[in-house]
């Protein structure tokens, strides 16, 4: 063997330069070592890879970066080989990354190969190494999420379908498989539109549209489909796009919720709600027709007695003119009664017409007049200003006209009667009251006072029908308020009205009994 | 020439109603004649001479019609419409005289054309003062259309 020498010595040593500075400056670590496992080149890279500079590492045994349990195989490859002609090798499987020690002492995956040259009769063995550990951890990543995708595919409790963008169905899970009862290979070979019930269709394909110009980011409608079976599902459909990185339309996700249950529940109540509506109109119009049809004897009852007693008077003792008294006092007072029903069935129909209303100038009026007819009894009025609310005047004025014409009432033998119209705050509710100064009644009797025909105070000193409230309380319950009463016998008496529904409460037909009567409110009387 | 035709007819299904209207107009000493119709068919032939009225001057209206409005077989509402639909009884002075005082009949009543709506009260001190105002305004105080009334215009 010839030394080499001048150009040819020159040119050697450039290439060697040249190598030497691609393997400092490569990205993969790049160690040799001779045929008794000594390093011999350990390049920047493996430096920042194995965290030791090459300083510490060169002249060492390779098996400082190899953990300890695999070095003797991994000797035993080397050896092997060695022994071959090849020139290269891959190192590692895919399956089982070959691990390699850092200086700490920790473990990683690593990709090598590994290739033999012969320098100066010895062996020279190069491992390249390319540190795995970032790209394992980016797949196993993968995986857990393509897991936990196929989890909450496979195990949702609503249908989930990708469709694709002509409304094939790509991928369905088996709750949706479920819903229409389908299999899912015969459904794969449908479309949504397929299933879709054609009064749906149109609204549908008209939002898909508006998806893929991207208008909107998803939808979400209730539809039906039919199912194999050709019977009817009702679903809650929500749908979304998802795009290729260029912005293309890819596919569509859908979820499908059965609602068919909900749908029935709500059809049941509308149905149920409608006929007890119709049960009430009737009711109402029956009563009316009713008390009507009550009218003409009642007349003829009334009348025939005064005619007895006009023409045959003569003929009659006073006990007997007396008893054709009583007769036709009970008819008449028949009559009154009647009237009361007619009109709290009235106040059942007809619509609300609710419209601004100034209640301190209209309680005044009605105040003036009823005052007006009592002779010579003396008042003290105190009606508060800005008393303004918006309800049904019509309705508001048979409120006042009962709950005045009662203080009216009631504080007979009072001296001065005193009648007060305000307004309070209760429960951050505005409420209205009327209060006097009359006889007054014990709380306990108090929720009785709303039912109609319930008078509390029998007798020829306080002449009514007993109607009046339950009438109040019918307008103040069309308006969705509330009427409560507070009194003390011998002290006088304070009715309380809303006329708004409680902000934040759901009126229920169960609990309206009870917010009628008090709402647990007792007076301390 | 017609001759003026005084009657009061009284359409009425109740005879116990029909009684006291009767009572109450002789109380209240009115002596025009009162023709009774028990049903809304009797109320038509009266009016149109037709029936047992036929060969009756339909151009002599009676002065005043009192009517109920729940009749049978013809309902007053419709007696009330044809009534107003013929020429020769479109100015006849109609009252509607009723137990009903439901909105829907008043509105209804003075759309076809009532020239008066009396609720018949309970207590018969009011009914007889109600009839003998009625009564009173529409047989005395208001001058009725002339018999052989045609449109003027």
């Amino acid at each position: 063997m010839t030394a080499p020498e001048g150009a040819e010595l020159t040119a050697i040593r450039e290439n060697e330069a040249r190598l030497a500075g691609i393997i400092a400056s490569a990205m993969v670590a790049v160690i040799s070592t001779d045929e008794s496992r000594r390093i011999v080149l350990f390049n920047h890279a493996a430096e920042v890879m194995f965290g030791v500079p090459a300083s510490a590492a060169l002249g060492r045994s390779i098996d400082g970066f190899i953990p300890a349990r695999f070095r003797a195989s991994h000797a035993r490859h080397m050896r092997e080989f060695a022994a071959t002609s090849a020139t290269t090798r891959n190192m590692a499987t895919d399956r089982r990354p070959l691990l390699a020690l850092r200086a700490d002492g920790t473990e990683f995956p690593v990709e090598a190969t590994i290739s033999q040259t012969e320098v100066g009769g010895r062996k020279v063995l190069t491992a390249m190494l390319r540190d795995q550990s970032a790209r394992l951890a980016t797949e196993a990543a993968l995986r857990a999420s393509e897991q936990r995708f196929r989890a909450t595919f496979e195990q949702a409790a609503v249908g989930i379908a990708h469709v694709a963008l002509d409304g094939r169905w790509l991928l369905v899970n088996d709750r949706l498989l479920e819903i229409v009862g389908f299999g899912r290979d015969e459904l794969l070979a449908l479309t949504f539109q397929d299933i879709t019930h054609p009064d749906d269709l149109a609204a549908d394909v008209e939002q898909v549209g508006r998806l893929i110009t991207g208008e909107l980011a998803t939808y979400e409608m209730e539809k039906r489909y039919f199912r194999r079976d050709r019977s009817l599902v009702w679903v809650n459909l929500t749908v979304s796009l998802v795009r290729h990185d260029d912005g293309t339309p890819a596919y569509f996700i859908s979820v499908i919720e059965d609602v068919s249950r909900r749908r029935r529940v709500e059809e049941e109540l509308r149905l149920a709600n409608e006929a007890l509506m119709r049960a009430n109109a009737e009711l109402a119009a029956t009563t009316y027709a009713m008390a009507h049809d009550l009218r003409s004897p009642l007349r003829a009852i009334d009348a025939y007695s005064h005619i007895i007693a006009d023409e045959y008077g003569t003929q009659l003792n006073a006990r007997g003119r007396h008893q054709f008294e009583r007769i036709r006092s009970n008819a008449q007072r028949m009559g009154q009664l009647i009237d009361g029903l007619l009109a709290l069935a009235r106040l059942s129909r007809g619509d609300l017409n609710p419209e601004r209303l100034d209640m301190s100038a209209m309680a005044r009026r009605i105040l003036d007049e009823l005052i007006a007819v009592e002779g010579d009894r003396r008042f003290e009025t105190r009606v508060a200003e800005g008393l303004v609310t918006v309800a049904d005047a019509r309705f508001v004025r048979i409120v006042l006209e009962n709950l005045l014409g009662n203080a009216v009432k009631f504080t007979r033998g009072r001296d001065p009667a005193m009648i007060e119209v305000g307004s309070t705050t209760i429960d951050s509710e505005m409420a209205y009251y009327v209060r006097d100064n009359g006889i007054g009644f014990s709380s306990e009797h108090a929720p009785q006072l709303f039912r109609p025909f319930h008078r509390l105070h029998e007798g020829a000193d306080f002449e009514g029908t007993g109607i009046g409230l339950a009438t109040v309380r019918r307008v103040i319950e069309r308006h969705g308020g509330r009427v409560w009463a507070e009194a003390k016998p011998a002290v006088g008496a304070t009715f309380f009205f809303t006329l708004t529904p409680r902000s934040g409460q759901n009126r229920r037909s169960d609990d309206r009994e009870e917010s009628l009567h008090f709402a647990g409110r007792r007076s301390d009387g | 020439m017609t001759e003026k035709n005084h009657c009061i007819l009284l359409v009425e299904d109740r005879m116990d109603d029909a009684d006291l209207v009767i009572e109450a107009l002789r109380t209240n000493r009115i002596a025009n004649e009162i023709v009774h119709a028990k049903d809304g068919e009797e109320a038509r032939d009266y009016m149109f001479g037709l029936g047992p009225h036929t060969g009756r001057d339909v151009c002599a209206p009676p002065q005043l019609v009192l009517l109920d409005l729940k009749l049978p077989k013809i309902d007053g509402l419709d007696v009330l419409r044809r009534i107003r639909a013929d020429e020769r009884t479109r100015m006849t002075p109609v009252v509607v005289l009723t137990s009903s005082a439901e909105e829907e009949d008043v509105i209804r009543s003075y759309g076809l054309g009532a020239n008066s709506f009396v609720r018949k009260p309970v207590a018969y001190d009011e009914f007889l003062k109600a009839v003998r105002t009625l009564a009173m305004y529409w047989l005395i105080v208001n001058e009725p259309p002339p018999n052989d009334a045609k449109v003027a215009a």
